[in-house]
């Protein structure tokens, strides 16, 4: 199997079509799952009480909200080496769902911060670089947006996107460099967990739905920026034809 | 504010905002589907003045 006849936007099309209903499908069964573990079955935390409970999306929400943007980065880098048109879709893809990510991770947290800390909002390294990750969002697509050539404007928010992508280790370790109030990590690769079991499986859960609902909201998004850029060739046609004519409902699914 | 109402504000925004993210990507979607059926219809050989009107298009999508 060639996995390269991928990289172009009218054999990706139909492909994020098939895929897209079970990664949104994944999403919600497993949000159920973990919302009724996190929320039921895991027990009260003996420090925090009840309100700790908010970690089960404020950690999932942070982890993509870095994770989506290191993925753009990924694909900003082969936007300007190879000059792949589906990159610059799927990054302009991402954005928006990583600038949501980025927006929920700090409401929740400052929602957590004043009954656990006292204040909404602290000026310490964890936070402010998170808000400097949903501003470089922001500023990727009013970039983005504001560049009527679709081409400079790919090229231009994929040098923004590789200048920002600093600031994802800033996040991820300010915790260890600087003396911050938000705490240190919970979780690691390397030192295990310092949660209950039934906590860190309700956050892992919890995780997995938010991967898999940025995947589903990137593939729809970006099916709708190929059809809005690649309006004019033939294959689109050819495609959404071919789905009209076509009797099996996947099929149609995948193209329309 | 107890802590349950803080978990409930928390949860039912992240909720709302992701409803609001679903209902704009469907609508972006309608909207890039209907472009590319005027445009469809435009380029058609024969295709009429009135299916080239996008106010017309617009119409058909509501």
């Amino acid at each position: 199997m060639n996995l390269y006849r991928y990289a172009s936007p009218s054999a990706f099309y139909p492909l994020a079509g098939a895929l897209l209903p079970w990664f949104a499908g994944a999403a919600v069964l497993l949000a159920v799952i973990g919302l009724a573990m996190g929320l039921v079955l895991a027990p009260t935390d003996f420090q925090q009480g009840e309100v700790y409970r908010i970690i089960f999306i404020h950690v999932p929400a942070a982890w993509m909200a870095m994770i989506v943007y290191l993925v753009m980065a990924g694909y900003s880098v082969l936007t300007l080496v190879l000059r792949a048109r589906l990159s610059a879709m799927m990054t302009l893809a991402l954005a928006p769902t990583g600038a949501l990510m980025a927006a929920i991770a700090l409401w929740t947290g400052a929602l957590w911060g004043k009954p656990t800390w006292g204040t909404y909002w602290a000026w310490d390294a964890r936070m402010t670089s998170t808000l400097v990750l949903l501003f470089l969002y922001l500023g990727y697509l009013a970039l983005v947006g504001a560049i009527e050539d679709t081409q400079r404007a790919d090229r231009a928010g994929a040098v923004l996107v590789l200048v920002g992508v600093v600031n994802v280790p800033i996040i991820y370790f300010s915790v260890t460099w600087w003396n911050t109030l938000h705490q240190g990590a919970s979780v690691s690769v390397t030192g295990g967990s310092s949660m209950a079991v039934v906590m860190l499986r309700a956050m892992l859960v919890m995780t997995i739905a938010a991967w898999c609902y940025c995947i589903a909201a990137a593939l729809h998004r970006v099916r709708s920026i190929i059809l809005e850029r690649e309006a004019h060739s033939t294959w689109i046609g050819r495609v959404l034809g071919a789905a009209r004519e076509d009797g099996d409902p996947r099929a149609r699914r995948a193209a329309g | 504010m107890s802590h349950w109402t803080v978990i409930a504000i928390a949860y039912g925004l992240t909720f709302l905002a992701l409803a609001v993210e679903v209902g704009l990507l469907v609508r972006r979607r309608r909207a890039a589907l209907r472009q590319v059926r005027l445009l469809a219809e435009a380029t058609e050989p024969g295709g009429s003045e009135e299916t080239n009107d996008p106010d017309n298009g617009n119409r058909a999508g509501t």
